[in-house]
């Protein structure tokens, strides 16, 4: 299995298993969490779903609903405002037919400053090419030094 | 997922348990698999955010791990399998912490069940709050590690 004999029919079939699973998970993911306008253009295939919008805007809100957006998609949303128009919210809800509207579970707001988030995206860079550096030292390009390391072990 | 930090910092504690630097190194870089496979599926490849959810599960952490020995020296590769698949493996565990509000943050049991798990312990948003505690924990680790004699990074 770890062996050089059929190297590259191992190569092959790892890329192909791979790229399998994420055909299948993609096609799994469909339906379990579809896109917010796959719902609207077939309200009664997806109604009952439970969705989660990781991000979206609420456009406007009025008594017990709001509408937010989500790649460039509308939704009325029933259930309390999680905050003021304008605001990036989460939420988490049942798909209904009629309207169609969402019937939300779970909402909160993201924060609106991109600053801190900026942050996070630098310092993670920073570690993976420190990391790949590292690992560069150790392996890459230097394949007969590491067999004689590995012999003098 | 959480920044890449984080993973850093979850990978170098059980890192200090392992004395060839070669497999530190593999271990280390095999947080990042699952990771640098989904985010080059959806950067580059333009891949749908389902497709990549294979990356975080236990199989496809195992497939990517057996796909990335192959990269490495033949004496070296089944214990580099296991190295990169306990980095991958302790990614997932370290993704669970998150809060998607209660969708799952990753799906380990893919294609087998499409089952979502969470912890629920942090916002996605706000991961960044982490930092501090990880620079911490990572001295610690070090400080360790300089008075077990073990080999730095």
């Amino acid at each position: 299995m770890f062996g050089n004999k059929g190297y590259g029919w191992k190569l092959a079939a790892g890329f192909a298993v791979i790229a399998l699973l994420g055909v299948y998970a993609s096609n799994r993911g469909d339906g379990i969490n579809p896109a917010v306008w796959r719902c609207l253009a077939e309200p009664a295939r997806w109604n009952g779903t439970t969705l989660w919008i990781p991000s979206s805007r609420v456009v406007s809100t009025r008594d017990g609903e709001y509408e937010i957006e989500t790649a460039e998609t509308r939704i009325r949303v029933t259930g309390t405002p999680p905050g003021a128009p304008g605001s990036r919210v989460t939420v988490v809800g049942v798909f209904r037919a009629e309207g169609p509207r969402l019937e939300a579970r779970r909402a909160r707001t993201l924060p609106s400053g991109r600053g801190i988030r900026w942050v996070m995206e630098i310092v993670s860079i920073v570690v993976v090419l420190g990391v790949l550096a590292n690992f560069a030292r150790h392996f890459l390009f230097r394949p007969q030094l590491l067999q004689a390391r590995g012999e003098e072990r | 997922m959480p920044d890449l930090f984080t993973h850093y910092v979850a990978v170098r504690a059980p890192a200090l348990f392992v004395r060839d630097r070669r497999l530190v190194a593999l271990l280390v870089f095999g947080t990042f698999i699952p990771d640098l496979a989904s985010k080059g599926l959806y950067w580059v490849l333009q891949c749908g955010e389902t497709y990549s959810a294979a990356t975080h599960s236990i199989l496809g952490v195992l497939l990517l791990s057996y796909l990335a020995c192959l990269f490495v020296d033949e004496k070296l590769r089944s214990r580099g399998f296991a190295m990169l698949s306990a980095g991958g493996l302790i990614h997932i565990a370290m993704d669970l912490i998150k809060d998607n509000l209660g969708t799952g943050a990753v799906h380990p049991f893919i294609p087998f069940n499409s089952m979502g798990l969470e912890l629920g312990w942090i916002d996605p948003e706000n991961v960044v709050y982490l930092i501090p505690f990880d620079a911490v924990v990572l001295a610690i680790v070090l400080g360790l590690e300089r008075r077990l004699g073990r080999v730095r990074q």
